[in-house]
């Protein structure tokens, strides 16, 4: 099961609409994902999931994911979470 | 935040002293959400009128400064559409440095239902409003009411209630401790394989 470490550039974090764009972009492939902060996990394609992590900008997570498409999702939510926004 | 707390098995916490955590995170939404702070049936005509109404309860309550009420009108501003965060639901809340006296929580239903310009989840049926005076009780409030909002049983009772009662039955049955004991957060509207 890949996982990876991210350290959230994205804005101010996952609040709000990066939250919201982070979990329709995880929606978008068929595998499961989650992001894993301090000994906690939240389902990537949760909205109240991610919010309640409280992961903000500099938080380093854990992502994991499995299933058909992981390769392309992992990359995809990675580079979301490392990218500062435009 | 010790992992091993947070990953122990739920009687094992349960019989440690992580039993005053649960109870705290669980009675956390029962105790929040009380007859004062649940309106059923509100009619407003405007996002900014429910945030006054919501936030009304909470500063009645004596949970938040007036200037609370207006930092949430801002945050609406400033996110708009993605407090609309399931359908039919508007999560409101400010930051706590905004006028947050202590933890507090409101839930007012809504009728009729009001548009907050969220494509995918409008209209509005359901407003919380809530506020916290640390990030930690900030984020315990979000967890407590994940565990309610994935719970669609609950949800549509709730909604369906014509009396706080009921309603606040609702609210109790679909606030378990166990995600919060077992500190995993997989709540959202399908529960599935969590």
């Amino acid at each position: 099961m890949p996982q990876v470490k991210v350290t959230i550039q994205r804005g101010a974090g996952l609040h709000a609409r990066p939250a919201a764009e982070f979990v329709k972009l995880a929606n978008r492939f068929a595998a499961a994902s989650s992001v894993r902060l301090n000994g906690r996990q939240a389902n990537a394609k949760s909205i109240l999931g991610i919010l309640s992590l409280g992961a903000n900008r500099g938080s380093e997570v854990e992502l994991e994911v499995d299933g058909v498409d992981a390769e392309r999702a992992m990359t995809a939510l990675r580079d979301f979470l490392a990218t500062a926004s435009e | 935040m010790q992992p091993d707390e947070l990953t122990a098995q739920p009687e094992v916490a349960a019989a440690s002293t992580d039993m005053s955590v649960a109870r705290h995170a669980a009675a956390g939404l029962s105790e929040l959400l009380n007859t004062d702070t649940v309106r059923l049936h509100v009619h407003a005509s405007t996002p900014n009128e429910v945030i006054d109404r919501a936030g009304g309860l909470l500063f009645a309550e004596g949970g938040i400064e007036k200037r609370y009420i207006e930092a949430m009108k801002g945050s609406l501003v400033a996110n708009g559409p993605y407090m609309v965060i399931v359908p039919g639901l508007v999560l409101l809340h400010a930051r706590p440095e905004d006028g947050a006296v202590e933890l507090c929580m409101s839930l007012i239903t809504l009728d009729p239902a009001i548009p907050f310009g969220n494509p995918d989840n409008d209209p509005v049926t359901i407003a919380i409003a809530f506020a916290a005076t640390d990030n930690k009780g900030h984020l315990d409030a979000l967890a407590s009411l994940t565990t309610l909002l994935g719970n669609e049983t609950a949800m549509a009772t709730l909604r369906a209630s014509d009396t706080v009662e009921r309603a606040l039955a609702a609210i109790r049955a679909g606030s378990g401790p166990e995600p919060s004991v077992s500190g995993s957060v997989t709540g959202g509207m399908r529960n599935a394989a969590g």
